[in-house]
């Protein structure tokens, strides 16, 4: 390089104003971007937790049960609804309800639908025809939606013979499920056992309801609700 | 985003290179003070890291070179006088500097760059092709032409080449 031209433009130096103007800019930029960025993190790590607060809730409230509908035949499920009248859990009591339960497609259905595609089934038309009983029992915590999915369940349950439908406390359930019965079968369980105290749950667990109404028949008992009523429905509420 | 240390340390090593590419493209001292700002604000932004001191001074050549012709192209600036140009009492550039400067401030702006990067920062042809993205070819071209325009411009261009 050319030591003229050098000389030259190394005369030129950038003044130590003109640096230390520049150096306050970027320190002012620098601060003042930081703060932007903290605020906009702090902005989506809070987005972010209402985003995650919403998501848990509304799965909460879309997947917690808030009714449940036990479905006693011999094959005995129970059916978690939501506060949306979803079908949003099918519990097997047994071998025939785990085997109908993996037959049926009817999670998140609704729940009439559900019960509409239980009561078509196959098997179910067969033992219904063949005099077997069906009991449907409505189980939650006494509100509104209660009312409202037992009236769905009689609906559903009167164009069918040998439906039976009721409405039962959670305390209820609560027992119900302890002696690993669904609900309906429970309750006729209760009767034959003060009929019979050495009938434990396991005895009746896979027996139709036809088969335990026959029994407390034969030992005397009164006729289970159920009995004489064709295709009508009972109702016991108990709280 | 990098720190006001790595910022200051930029601003020492590099505020000479931006002032004389200022130097050779603007006229007031306000735009030189902008053309800091947007330089080295950009490095201060700029997520990349730098392979060497080599790379990273071309870098900022490359942006001053380019926030210069930003504003000289700039709307604003096309349509309006510096205040300081009206009243004539502002700050101005100094005009004393050596005939070589002046020669090169002289030339149309297409060959001040190449001019100062080849004769100045010691580039060759195909680095200063680099950093202005053109052509080697281009470069030569463009050198041979500004050292006619300097030889009518200076009395001792045998010196220069």
């Amino acid at each position: 390089m050319n030591d003229r031209w050098k000389e030259a433009f190394d005369e030129i130096h950038a003044e130590s104003e003109l640096k230390e103007k520049t150096k306050a800019y970027l320190a002012g930029q620098i601060r003042c971007r930081r703060r932007r960025m903290a605020a906009m993190g702090r902005r989506i790590a809070a987005a972010a937790c209402l985003a995650f607060i919403l998501l848990a809730g509304g799965s909460w409230l879309y997947l917690t049960p808030t009714v449940y509908i036990a479905v006693d035949v011999n094959p005995s499920l129970e059916l978690g609804i939501n506060r949306f009248d979803r079908v949003v859990s099918v519990e097997a009591y047994n071998e025939d309800g785990q085997a109908l339960a993996s037959s049926l497609q009817i999670r998140f259905m609704n729940y009439q639908d559900a019960l509409e595609e239980i009561l078509n089934e196959e098997s179910i038309e067969i033992l219904l025809s063949e005099d077997g009983v069906l009991s449907l029992t409505v189980t939650g915590d006494g509100g509104a939606q209660n009312d409202e999915v037992l009236a769905g369940v009689e609906s559903c349950a009167a164009g069918h013979q040998n439906v039976h439908c009721h409405s039962g406390s959670s305390a209820e359930r609560e027992e119900a499920l302890e002696a690993g019965l669904s609900l309906g079968k429970y309750r006729a369980y209760c009767i034959l056992h003060e009929l019979d105290p050495t009938v434990t749950p396991d005895d009746v667990r896979d027996l139709s309801m036809r088969e335990i109404a026959d029994r407390i028949e034969a030992l005397g008992g009164q006729d289970i609700e159920w009995e004489g009523h064709g295709h009508g429905h009972g109702h016991e509420q108990e709280h | 985003m990098r720190s006001e240390e790595e910022a200051n340390r930029a601003v020492e090593r590099y505020a000479d290179t931006v002032r004389r590419i200022c130097m050779v493209h603007l006229k007031n001292y306000a735009d030189t003070e902008d053309i800091f700002q947007t330089v080295f604000l950009k490095y201060v932004l700029y997520p990349g890291a730098f392979d060497s001191e080599e790379h990273e001074k071309a870098w900022i050549i490359r942006v001053t070179i380019n926030a210069c012709r930003d504003m000289l192209r700039s709307f604003f600036r096309s349509r309006t006088v510096p205040l300081e140009d009206c009243e004539g009492q502002a700050r101005r550039e100094k005009e004393d500097y050596s005939e070589v400067v002046e020669a090169v401030q002289s030339l149309p702006s297409k060959y001040r760059d190449v001019v100062y990067l080849y004769y100045y920062e010691g580039y060759g042809a195909a680095e200063i092709g680099d950093i202005l993205h053109k052509n080697t070819n281009t470069i030569y071209t463009l050198l041979a032409r500004a050292r006619k325009l300097l030889k009518e411009k200076l009395e001792e261009v045998d010196e220069i080449e």
